[in-house]
């Protein structure tokens, strides 16, 4: 068994013991699609990013400013 | 005095929030999607479980240069199938078929990031009928797969029987979101599925 395996095997068995991946022995329900994009939330991300960019640096600033003026 | 070493303190404690709020905030948007998942229901009808090995590892679409990671993901708490946790693997429906075996594996995949930045499946578009792709087993089988189609559909009224459920052969399809964004829903208004084939 190359190394690979060896992990992925592991990796598996480790999933298994933790419940995460169990070995389904009754069908499912039909569930609906999944929801796999957040590119819309690109301008709320955007100035919040910028907001707390902002404060962040201005605060560094400041922080700085007194404690070489200490 | 007193009051400037609270001036400093107060701008301090702010500054760490910001720095805080900043970090968590672009974590989420380049590399986190969370989602919370529940117990998948069972129907109660007994079936043969899949050797371990047969679980999927990695995903390859050679035409789009992606080569991912699979997770493994169940329901969340409004039924639908769980998102991979990250942006850069896909998902593959634990509650449904294996692929490689008669039925319907599903594997899902981010359009984009919160900060509009390509996901796994940005260019899933671009599949058209006879493109293959291959999935890896744990146990280190290749399979190939071979596209027959790519449908479109309003995310409220896909044909999920069909995505989920079709069982007349070995089946894997690939579903990612595209269309407007609907700010009140926080999804996209349509969602692609590409259906392909286990290759004989």
């Amino acid at each position: 068994m190359t190394p690979r395996k060896l992990i992925s095997a592991a990796a598996l068995s480790l999933l298994f013991a933790a419940g995460a991946v169990s070995a389904q022995t009754t069908s499912t329900t039909t569930p609906g699609t999944p929801n796999t994009g957040l590119g819309g939330d690109f301008a709320q991300n955007a100035i919040v990013l910028a907001t707390t960019g902002a404060v962040a640096i201005a605060g560094i600033a400041y922080l700085a400013r007194r404690t070489r003026s200490v | 005095m007193q009051q400037s070493r609270t001036t400093t303190v107060v701008i301090g404690i702010i500054t760490i929030a910001a720095i805080v709020t900043f970090g968590a905030t672009l974590a989420r948007a380049l590399w986190y999607s969370p989602d919370t998942e529940v117990d998948i229901p069972s129907t109660g009808q007994a079936i043969t479980p899949a050797s371990p090995e047969a679980y999927p590892a990695r995903l390859e679409i050679p035409s789009l240069d992606i080569d991912a990671a699979v997770q493994y993901v169940g329901i969340n708490a409004k039924g639908n199938m769980a998102n991979p946790s990250n942006f850069t693997d896909v998902g593959w429906y634990k509650g449904g078929t294996v692929p490689g075996s008669v039925g319907s594996a599903v594997m899902a995949g981010h359009l984009d990031n919160a900060l509009a930045l390509d996901g796994v499946f940005k260019r899933l578009k671009e599949l058209k009928a006879g493109d293959s792709m291959y999935v890896t087993t744990v146990g280190g089988e290749k399979l190939r797969f071979v596209v027959q189609e790519a449908s479109v559909y309003n995310y409220l009224q896909a044909p999920v029987e069909r995505i989920f459920k079709r069982a007349d052969r070995a089946r894997l399809n690939l579903i990612t979101c595209e269309g407007e964004w609907i700010k009140s829903d926080k999804t996209y208004d349509e969602r692609r599925v590409v259906y392909a084939v286990l290759a004989s």
